[in-house]
């Protein structure tokens, strides 16, 4: 009972200081016909990030049941409504991790451990009657640390973009924000920053 | 003269929780998130209150396609983190999560 209410207690806190876009509020975005995809450039480091970010843009859009038209001679195109204007959608690489080292140290309770030797002998001599027999025991303690420390490490790949939309008439920015996400893929974690970023502008056309 | 040893070993718990996490490093390496997920459950009895753990949990069920549990994990980690940067981390995870 307590732990929902401690999780949506955790969301409500921090959905408050989320970054959100900046937006031009004069801007009527109803009026929007369509948004074209600008060629998205390569990160510094890794050639190719451009054309897969920007096909991951596409595929975003259509994902949320927009109409996407990628003709060979032009850019790819969103379709809207009949407003008349056209947006254009510039998007940045600000990182591009494949592999980023993350070090984990963590702590671990040595229990120690308990060893117990028994040692028995028997003997019977044949002039005799009685048997004999002897047993003794030793036990071993060892209380082992009351904690101890260590560290190991795994990799996990990083992409932040940044988003802005021009009006193609004016030339005014109107809109723009920047995302990261991170996870043990690369290719996961450019299709969520991408996903998260296409999420919000969708909200502008609702 | 017959001699009999018996040797009882207990509380190997040492082994059990710091190779635990090892073991969970090396499954993640080798792409295999659910093993590892085990071993992390494992590492954790001896350590609760480790955010990096939580953060490494997190990213497995995300992997796995665990939405629910990767949030769960996220939550843990920002509850226990007092570094900046992870926190931050773990917001972005939770607020994107929670759109799903």
């Amino acid at each position: 009972m307590i732990k929902p209410f401690i999780s949506i207690s955790i969301i409500f806190l921090f959905a408050s200081c989320w970054n959100g876009p900046a937006v031009n509020e004069s801007y009527d975005f109803t009026t929007v016909s369509y948004i074209k995809i600008i060629p998205v450039n390569d990160h510094a480091y890794i050639s190719g990030s451009g054309e897969m970010v920007e096909t991951s843009l596409s595929h975003s859009f259509l994902k949320y049941g927009f109409n996407v038209n990628e003709l060979s001679s032009a850019f790819p195109t969103i379709t809207l409504g009949h407003g008349g204007k056209t947006l254009e959608l510039f998007c940045i690489i600000t990182e591009f991790t494949d592999s980023e080292i993350i070090i984990v140290p963590y702590r671990y309770e040595d229990h120690g451990s308990t060893t117990t030797t028994v040692n028995q002998s028997a003997s019977a001599d044949a002039d005799t009657d009685n048997a004999k027999t002897s047993s003794s025991t030793t036990t071993k303690t060892d209380g082992g640390a009351i904690s101890s420390g260590s560290k190991v490490n795994y990799t996990s790949a990083r992409v932040g973009i940044m988003l802005k939309m021009i009006d193609a008439d004016s030339e005014a920015l109107v809109w723009s924000n920047s995302y990261w996400y991170s996870s043990l893929e690369l290719h996961r974690a450019m299709e969520i920053c991408v996903r998260n970023g296409v999420n919000q502008m969708r909200k502008l056309f609702q | 003269m017959k001699i009999l040893r018996i040797f009882i070993l207990s509380g190997l718990l040492l082994a059990g929780s710091s190779d635990a996490l090892s073991k969970a490093s090396a499954a993640m390496k080798a792409g295999m998130y659910k093993e590892a997920l085990g071993h992390i459950s494992v590492s954790q009895k001896s350590d609760m209150t480790n955010p990096d753990i939580y953060r490494m949990k997190a990213l497995l069920h995300e992997a796995l396609d665990e939405p629910n549990h990767a949030l769960i994990a996220w939550q843990y980690c920002l509850e226990y983190s007092k570094n900046e940067n992870l926190s931050s981390e773990a917001k972005v995870h939770i607020q994107s999560l929670s759109q799903e």
